[in-house]
């Protein structure tokens, strides 16, 4: 007995010193007490600081391996500990962190929600920017003065600043990826008007089923395809005048786009085309990949894709039209959903931090033209080169693959920046300018903003929460079964009924009161 | 010989047709994961691959070697694998053998206290701050320490004890001299063969497909379980129409979908082919192990 006891007292008393072991290393953490900060010019600080960030990270390098990070460490003088949770967890490592409070100083590129930035800030765990940018962030400062559509979007409703947005102005301002047509088949159909009201683009695609666009002799032709409705209702929708599925704005007005009466229109005219095979029938089971399959066999008429190239296998030209956004009946003009040309929330500092000066002239850095190109390009020879020795126009070096995400964390995601329109522009090869200027004719020209990124408070948020989720899980069951035929539209009443006792008025009040407030602002 | 009887006939032919359909339904997606590992992904995409391999490619095992992260996660697996499941029969089976005997005073209460937890657990976020507390938070030792005993294994190879090891056998052991540890080392230890076999299959399965813990509790990417590398590569972020975002993210993420497309079935195959390779080795201990610890508890 006596034996026994002391092997298993031995053994508590191993695993007890390996714990210890372990426990020495915590504390790594940032604790650089409080040091001057140089106003202008770099480094920064003259002593060097260490701070944490916390970022998602895209799998495919250590950012501390990041030449991005080496080179500001050298300049700045300000150094980092990294804690960057793989992209697909990093929502709930966001939420222990809160939870267990082991504040990072500083949230990079961390998409926190609005109604994190209201919680924690009220908590006081996210500290105030506002007199920080008015003194340390020149660049900052000039964005917001540029753009006060921005300035008004970032505020809280205590009417502080505590975060910093992605800006990116120059880039189409895509709210999801575009419809494209396959060039090849309306040039085997001798098409050169595109469709411009809903009845001509049916036509058209009974045209793309019975004509054999692509020449092989069989029917295998799909006039559209998709994968799941959102990759291309924004834009059917549009055609009948509905915004958004869900709130919306019309005129100053918030409505639910999933109970009016354009919608039906919408979901009756995917219908149609449901019922006349001209709309895949695997669209509401295939994955992407597997759409892609068919772009790749020249199947497919119409889609959606970042480009039409990538979509088909083939090099991007301007073979393959951006889709004209075509006419509903009962409608003037259709309306395209646009990005507001910013992601919000990518930045923001923590009440641990004990060097927020210093922070805050660091993420400056990557609000100015030649900070923004480095975050993004690096230096000559890293990932582009210029074209000539005038040193205007720049180009992609070839074969890059993942390079950048071993160079730079902006790559995937979305990192806190002002994207500096000169560097972008020197960039642009014939495509992008062709792709430039069809998004101006087919998606600026009805472009809206379906709703501004809004705060609510917290009183608000309590009484949305849980209905929000309902009502998009149902109107999206009951779009693919109105689609599909599996109800009939003799059922519409029901469902607007149904939507409405989940909560559809009080969702649409909430927002109606915030945007009043964003828009009195 | 006798003949089969008519009804002998019929149970056969529905035997046999019942098993050969259940070994397709298990077989087909082992074969087709193994073809469309080596086959072009468009034609595995487009539903044209369905059995046999077409349009062979070995690309996709290719960017699995030539991947360095891949390699640093097996190491961990099998480091993690072989000192956990270690210190798991280091535990589990002492554990159970004290808990087996009747001499041991309180074990009606010390059992109820380790079922408690199989129903009751702390919650993610208590478990956090748990571990934090512990200073294992970053360490391979979140990967071992935590769930080191199993009750649900405790329970079963307590069976096994109580079940299969005659108490005679104790008693003539103890007469003959011999201590508790004498006897748990020379007399028990060797009759347990099968258990402890299925334990460290158990425990052993357990670690190689774990993730959740690294997901949670692991930073340091040079610490990452193949699983979490491979989740990596395999998970593609939820794109929603909701999501904003610039023409380099959007390349970054159609990138990703074509080496996730690339590699999906040869990483399948990699990570899982090892256990494959054990399992036949270790499965006559399984089914006897289970069995008497079973049938004459």
């Amino acid at each position: 007995m006596k034996k026994g006891l002391l092997v298993f007292m031995s053994m508590m008393l191993v695993m007890g010193v390996l714990a210890g072991c372990a426990s020495s290393k915590e504390g790594a953490g940032s604790n650089a007490a409080k040091v001057e900060v140089n106003k202008e010019g770099f480094p920064i600080v003259d002593e060097k600081i260490t701070l944490s960030l916390f970022a998602p990270n895209v799998g495919i390098a250590k950012w501390q391996d990041m030449k991005y990070f080496q080179e500001m460490e050298k300049r700045t003088n300000i150094a980092f500990n990294f804690n960057t949770p793989p992209n697909e967890s990093f929502e709930t490592q966001k939420n222990l962190l809160f939870a267990s409070n082991e504040l990072p100083d500083v949230f990079y590129a961390a998409s926190l929600t609005n109604s994190d930035v209201t919680k924690y800030s009220e908590q006081g765990l996210l500290i105030p920017l506002d007199d920080l940018i008015d003194e340390y962030a020149p660049n900052v400062a000039a964005m917001l003065e540029k753009y006060p559509d921005i300035k008004k979007t970032i505020t809280a409703l205590d009417g502080h600043i505590y975060t910093l947005p992605t800006v990116n102005r120059t880039s189409p301002p895509w709210n999801i990826h575009p419809m494209w047509y396959n060039g090849d088949f309306l040039a085997a159909l001798n098409v050169t008007e595109l469709p411009t009201t809903t009845d001509e683009l049916y036509d058209l695609l009974v045209r793309f089923k019975t004509e054999d666009p692509n020449g092989n002799g069989l029917p295998d032709e799909i006039p559209l395809t998709a994968a799941e409705m959102w990759d291309i209702n924004q834009w059917f929708m549009g055609f009948f005048g509905v915004v958004a599925r869900a709130v919306g704005t019309y005129d100053g007005e918030v409505k639910y786009g999933a109970i009016q009466p354009e919608y039906k229109e919408y979901l009756e005219y995917m219908n149609k085309l449901w019922k006349a095979d001209l709309f895949d029938h695997e669209a509401f089971s295939q994955t992407g990949e597997q759409k892609g399959a068919k772009g790749k066999k020249n199947q497919v008429g119409l889609f959606a894709n970042w480009g039409a190239g990538s979509f088909m296998g083939v090099e991007e030209s301007d073979k393959h039209p951006m889709m004209q956004p075509v006419t509903g009946p009962n409608v003037s003009q259709p309306v395209i959903p646009i990005s507001p040309g910013q992601s919000i929330n990518q930045f923001a500092i923590s009440n641990t931090n004990k060097n927020p000066e210093a922070t805050m002239r660091w993420i400056d850095y990557s609000y100015s033209p030649e900070g923004s190109a480095f975050i993004k390009g690096l230096d000559e020879g890293d990932l582009w080169e210029f074209t000539d020795d005038t040193k205007t126009k720049r180009i992609n070096l070839k074969d890059l693959g993942d390079k950048k995400g071993t160079m730079t964390p902006e790559y995937g995601i979305n990192v806190p920046l002002w994207a500096d329109e000169a560097y972008e522009l020197s960039f642009a090869n014939e495509y992008d300018v062709f792709v430039k200027n069809e998004t101006a004719e087919k998606i600026v020209k009805y472009g809206q903003v379906a709703m501004p990124q809004l705060f609510l408070t917290a009183e608000e948020l309590d009484q949305i929460a849980g209905i929000n989720a309902d009502l998009v899980a149902y109107v999206e069951q009951m779009e693919a079964k109105f689609i599909t035929g599996a109800i009939p539209f003799s059922e519409w009443d029901k469902y607007v009924e149904t939507a409405n006792k989940i909560g559809v008025d009080k969702v649409v009040e909430v927002y109606q009161t915030a945007y009043d407030r964003y828009a009195a602002n | 010989m006798l003949l089969d009887t008519f009804s002998d006939k019929v149970f056969k032919f529905f035997n046999y047709t019942f098993l050969t359909m259940a070994l397709v339904v298990v077989l087909y997606p082992v074969i087709f994961i193994v073809s469309a590992s080596i086959s072009s992904p468009d034609l595995v995409n487009s539903g044209e691959m369905w059995l046999l391999p077409k349009g062979i490619t070995f690309e996709g095992y290719k960017m699995v070697f030539d991947n360095p992260q891949i390699w640093n996660g097996y190491k961990n697996t099998l480091i993690y694998t072989f000192l956990g499941t270690s210190i798991n029969l280091l535990v589990t089976i002492p554990a159970s053998y004290a808990l087996s005997r009747k001499d041991f005073v309180g074990r009606g209460l010390i059992t109820g206290l380790l079922l408690v937890t199989m129903f009751v657990s702390g919650g993610l976020i208590p478990s956090y701050l748990l571990i934090k507390s512990l200073g294992l938070i970053d360490t391979i030792w979140v990967m071992i320490l935590p769930g080191a005993a199993s009750v649900y294994n405790i329970i079963v190879c307590r069976t096994f004890f109580q079940g299969s090891i005659p108490g005679e056998l104790e008693e003539s052991a103890k007469i003959d001299g011999a201590s508790n540890l004498t006897l748990f080392l020379k007399i028990i230890l060797p009759l347990s063969a099968p258990i402890i076999a299925v334990m460290a299959l158990f425990y052993g399965v357990g670690h190689w497909n774990s993730y959740f813990n690294a997901l949670i509790y692991i930073r340091n990417q040079d610490l990452y379980p193949l699983q979490l590398v491979l989740r990596q590569i395999l998970v593609l972020q939820e794109m929603s129409a909701e999501m904003t975002m610039d023409a380099a993210t959007a390349e970054a993420m159609q990138n990703k979908a074509t080496i996730a497309d690339t590699v999906k079935y040869a990483v399948i195959i990699v990570a899982t082919l090892p256990l494959i390779v054990i399992y036949p080795f270790m499965q006559r201990f399984f089914v006897k192990g289970v069995m008497i610890g079973s049938v004459k508890g």
